[in-house]
């Protein structure tokens, strides 16, 4: 390619231009780096992680956290191919997702009361008959031990994270019965129970009170400590989880071998921004364990576990 | 020309969005807590034992998740537990990896049970030698008539692969020379237990604590497993249950590791397992 002189001037400048910017942005840089973590992954507990990044971030300014929800599994590949930092996970590893790059740190359990009126003399459901009182399969109480009454569904605002813990538990795929009477907060679930007694309902763990019959589900009681083990059948945990493979595209996703060559001498090496980057992404994870992450999961319904 | 500046401006832009912040946290203060992950076998007596040790130390979270023997000692080794639950010792690829991460590993054997050959109940063939099941998991028999059953061909099944009682049968059973048949299809214990139970011609192992009505135990060289039989050491197929920690695990751990082996006599029974001594 021909290039005239007069064209030359302007390039040159041009190219100096970026390159005192870049010089500058690079030396700025080496005390306040900018970073960007990106998150994805389950919906069912996508309210806990919301609310972690938004606390974080104002403690953090120079970080910023971008969450996307979109399921636990379209969240693991793509952590495991270096698309995000971290996936959000609200239930185990199968044998063959795990490997030994994948670290899965817990951040939280959360746990479903099931909930009838005091009167009623059901006192212990399996998971299997909660799921079909909550789709619809099973509508009257005499199949279940109880007397020959229709049942009452309430259910909780659908974009609620005890709705959705619901349908992650124990719905599996099976859609929430239509004509349902849908109560927006604690006390009004409450309330829906205990002025019918031919309802049932669901309530986290710290919302349950003595006014309303709080049933065993396989024979266990819903406790901090049964969520806490996992005896508990309608529980969860949820993890963010990190490849922590050494070659991971993650390290290399910005820059071609081409670049890098060209770049490499102005540039810090790739080991040097493949650490800030894991330090970023570390400090979130450790913000979500320590005490004021832990209180504001607990604050949305969820268990501590640090 | 052109080309190369937008080249170098992109570079530029990309090689400046991965500078990130080092900064470190620290997990929370003031209470302290114990993350448990590992084999399914282990985990009812870890379950009993962590719910009665947090109503007495309410400043203690012990979390308990399963995944396998494998899963636990990997989550030990790269720091996002502190107590595997194990029901084989770690396997070689697993201790390479500790050595890799420099991690040391220690073992605290805390129970032991059985692990049991089932079959369905329609199977006439009641028991059988550990060198028969050895021919039958390394296709040396392949059919029910061998061993006095039916004209059938034996439809093999076993647990999966990060499974501890895999392990164990491995070593018990089938012996450091031979390879299990690759015609067993691996799975876990309770999806297992109902395969065995649909099909006749099957064939499977777990352990103990998983046996129930809709299959049927097979005897051992003549030696049915029952609590006498396991606990008198008659029964041919025990191995032990473990708690692996790392070598610095903190007090709070290891009291918690003696209280488990206290409390195993009184949890035993519920949990399918057996005290030690």
């Amino acid at each position: 390619m021909a290039i005239g002189k007069r064209k030359i001037l302007p390039i040159t400048l041009s190219i100096m231009f970026i390159l005192l910017l870049w010089g500058a942005y690079f030396l700025s840089s080496l005390n306040n780096y900018h970073s960007s973590i990106l998150v994805g992954g389950s919906t069912t507990v996508h309210n806990y992680t919301l609310a972690l990044a938004e606390e974080f971030m104002k403690d953090n300014e120079e970080t910023s956290i971008y969450c996307e929800s979109g399921g636990s599994t379209p969240g693991l590949i793509a952590v495991k191919n270096g698309a995000i930092d971290i996936a959000v996970m609200s239930r185990d590893l199968e044998d063959d997702e795990d490997d030994k790059y994948i670290k899965n740190y817990l951040i939280g359990k959360d746990g479903l009361g099931i909930i009838v009126h005091p009167s009623n003399p059901v006192s212990n459901l399996t998971v299997e008959q909660v799921s079909d009182i909550f789709s619809g399969a099973v509508d009257n109480w005499s199949v279940l031990g109880g007397s020959n009454s229709n049942i009452t569904v309430v259910g909780s605002d659908p974009e609620s994270i005890t709705y959705k813990g619901l349908a992650d538990i124990v719905l599996n795929g099976a859609k929430f019965k239509e004509n349902a009477i849908i109560a927006d907060s604690a006390e009004k679930i409450l309330d829906e129970i205990v002025s019918n007694p031919d309802a049932i309902g669901f309530l986290a763990l710290r919302d349950l009170d003595d006014s309303v019959k709080v049933l065993d589900i396989n024979g266990v009681h819903i406790s901090r400590e049964t969520i806490l083990t996992d005896r508990y059948p309608i529980s969860r945990s949820f993890y963010f989880t990190v490849y922590d493979k050494p070659d991971n595209l993650m390290r290399n996703k910005n820059q071609s071998d081409f670049l890098d060559r060209i770049l490499g001498a102005f540039t810090m090496d790739n080991d040097k921004v493949h650490q800030l980057k894991i330090e970023a992404v570390m400090s979130f994870i450790d913000f979500a364990r320590s005490a004021e992450g832990q209180e504001i999961i607990e604050k949305h319904g969820a268990i501590a576990v640090y | 020309m052109k080309r190369k500046i937008f080249l170098l401006a992109v570079s530029i832009i990309m090689t400046a969005l991965p500078l990130l912040p080092a900064s470190s946290g620290e997990p929370a203060a003031g209470r302290s807590s114990v993350h448990i992950r590992g084999a399914g076998t282990v985990m009812s007596l870890i379950q009993y034992s962590a719910e009665e040790y947090m109503s007495e130390n309410p400043n203690v979270i012990i979390s308990v998740s399963g995944g396998g023997t494998d899963r636990g000692i990997k989550s030990l080794i790269d720091g996002t537990s502190q107590i595997a639950m194990a029901s084989s010792e770690i396997n070689e690829e697993l201790l390479l990896f500790a050595e890799e991460k420099g991690v040391t590993l220690v073992k605290h054997a805390v129970a032991y049970d059985a692990i049991v050959p089932v079959v369905n109940p329609d199977n006439p063939v009641s028991s059988l030698s550990k060198e028969q099941l050895r021919k039958i998991y390394t296709s040396g028999i392949t059919n029910w008539k061998e061993v006095s059953g039916k004209d059938l061909p034996i439809d093999l099944t076993t647990r999966n692969l990060g499974s501890g009682t895999y392990e164990g049968w491995k070593h018990l059973v089938i012996g450091k020379e031979a390879v299990m048949s690759p015609r067993a299809i691996p799975m876990e214990s309770r999806p297992l237990r109902k395969y065995i139970s649909e099909n006749p011609d099957a064939i499977g192992y777990f352990a103990f604590s998983y046996i129930d009505n809709s299959i049927k135990p097979l005897a051992v060289n003549g030696i049915l497993a029952s609590y006498e039989s396991i606990k008198s050491g008659k029964y041919p197929l025990k191995r032990e249950l473990i708690l692996y920690t790392r070598e610095d695990a903190s007090a709070e751990i290891i009291n918690f590791i003696e209280y488990v082996k206290e409390a195993t006599p009184k949890f035993a029974e519920a949990a399918g397992v057996f005290p030690i001594n």
